[in-house]
């Protein structure tokens, strides 16, 4: 075995209680940032079905003609974030009208003719549901000729929007906060060896040791702590995600379909590798000869 | 081999060496002497570069010690074996591991046979396996001087390398570093016992108050 890779293994296995213990810290960190991941990955499943619910109303002015009302249905159908249209004329309003609200007989009770307005219902690209998108979209359909009004679920639109922005913007708050304590972690530890082994190094220095030489060692340990505390997380992570699957699946059922993309696993160990090979070239960095 | 001119060295407004020049030539044993503080071991120390001179040039072999960048000076030192007073051994390496590690830093191949030959020249390849905390002061300055030969280094330094050795032992220990010198290695010794250059005919330099005084 290369001396690096035995000496890297020999110093955890002689400072193990100090080791275990950034090695559990490390997974619990990581375990917090998996289970947030798993919570933001089934949120937005559940949330990206929502955008398919959403439409928006185009009222259109009472005296328009056959062919002015199909200009408008071609041109809406040829924009690039509408998805589908789907017209009512006024008598269909009407019907639609009656199906819906059950006291309409009363409602409509002494008027001669048919008070609502024909309207083109509009599903948007999944894309282009987010208050923003849809309030300019809404605009410049308000501008064409022949539209009286839009209509759309603000507050539907809003809520989706917050929702997706807010569940990206915890994931990256907590994905920064975790990889800085992964970081620290690795770092200190590898800092109170390196404080530890002082005589070593020194003794190193003294036979002819390069930097490198002296640092590579360190450098492996705080990635193998990485590597293992990444395992401790992706571990208790599956673990937690089979209990909630199917123990508490059977009792709540919301919970069988939780989802857990399992190439998430490999990718966990290999950022926290990475983040403790930064925090450990940070704690050794400092060595001079 | 070892070229010192006008060397000059402080320790904060305390002036330990004095111009000192002298040149050693390759095979040459020379000791280095003089009373406890005088600065024998800071003389060696400016050899390997532990400390560096603060007037007069350094020339090790082919290095230029007073010139040499901060990344030239692990080289410098592979070319050097340096026995130790307090011996630096790695309390948690095997002597077999304490001594291969100057051939692990040179990234030498056959490091298995090369550290049972050392271990041979000192007689103890017997304790390979030992880790050095169960080793008298005699079996650990041997150690330390197979560290230092393995590598087959030019030069030899060794700081006060018996003491806290009994008598015995002492001879042992010079005895081995004589036949290092006789195999054609430099050997620069730096001590206060008397008793090791009383009937010698190497060269001594004695230092007295940060001054070179020469002797045959």
């Amino acid at each position: 075995m290369p001396y690096i890779i035995k000496s890297a293994v020999k110093s955890i296995y002689r400072d193990k209680w100090i080791n275990l213990l950034s090695m559990l810290a490390i997974g619990s960190s990581l375990l917090i940032l998996l289970i947030t991941f798993l919570l933001v990955f089934n949120f937005h499943i559940a949330t990206s079905r929502l955008p398919e619910l959403f439409s928006l109303v185009v009222y259109l002015k009472d005296n328009l003609s056959e062919d002015e009302t199909k200009k408008i249905i071609t041109q809406l159908q040829g924009r690039n974030d509408v998805d589908g249209v789907k017209y009512l004329s006024k008598a269909d309003a009407l019907v639609e009208f009656k199906k819906t609200v059950k006291s309409a007989g009363v409602i409509l009770e002494g008027l001669d003719e048919n008070p609502l307005s024909s309207y083109i219902e509009i599903k948007l690209k999944k894309e282009y549901v987010s208050r923003p998108s849809v309030e300019s979209i809404s605009a410049e359909i308000k501008n064409i000729n022949g539209v009286d009004e839009v209509y759309f679920g603000e507050k539907i639109a809003e809520t989706i929007y917050f929702l997706k922005k807010s569940s990206q913007a915890v994931s990256i708050f907590l994905f920064i906060i975790v990889s800085i304590v992964v970081i620290f972690i690795s770092h200190s530890t590898v800092k109170i060896l390196f404080f530890r082994k002082k005589e070593e190094i020194e003794i190193l220095k003294l036979l002819g040791a390069t930097n490198g030489f002296i640092r590579a060692p360190f450098v492996l340990e705080g990635g193998i702590l990485g590597v293992l505390g990444g395992i401790i997380a992706i571990t208790s992570t599956a673990i937690i995600y089979l209990l909630i699957k199917y123990k508490l699946g059977t009792v709540i059922p919301v919970f069988e379909g939780i989802v857990l993309p399992w190439q998430i696993m490999p990718l966990s160990v290999l950022i926290s590798l990475i983040l403790g090979v930064i925090g450990s070239l940070i704690a050794v960095g400092r060595i001079r000869i | 081999m070892v070229i010192f001119n006008n060397v000059v060295k402080y320790y904060e407004n305390l002036k330990v060496l004095r111009d000192i020049s002298f040149q050693i030539t390759k095979g040459e044993m020379v000791f280095v002497t003089g009373p406890t503080g005088s600065g024998k071991t800071t003389l060696l120390k400016l050899i390997y570069l532990a400390e560096k001179p603060d007037e007069g040039e350094i020339t090790v072999g082919d290095f230029k010690v007073t010139s040499l960048k901060k990344s030239e000076i692990p080289y410098l030192r592979r070319n050097i074996g340096i026995i130790f007073q307090d011996f630096k051994l790695i309390k948690n390496m095997t002597v077999f591991d304490n001594v291969a590690l100057s051939l692990r830093i040179k990234k030498e191949k056959d490091i298995k046979n090369l550290v049972y030959e050392a271990l041979k020249k000192v007689h103890l390849r017997h304790k390979a396996d030992s880790y050095p905390k169960i080793l008298s002061g005699g079996e650990q300055q041997r150690v330390v001087i197979a560290r230092a030969i393995v590598a087959k280094p030019e030069l030899i330094l060794a700081d006060e390398p018996t003491a806290n050795l009994d008598p015995n032992t002492a001879t042992a220990i010079m005895q081995l570093i004589n036949e290092i010198n006789l195999q054609g290695t430099t050997v620069i010794i730096a001590t206060h016992y008397r008793e090791l250059f009383r009937n010698t005919w190497k060269r001594i330099l004695r230092i007295d108050e940060g001054n070179l005084i020469e002797r045959a």
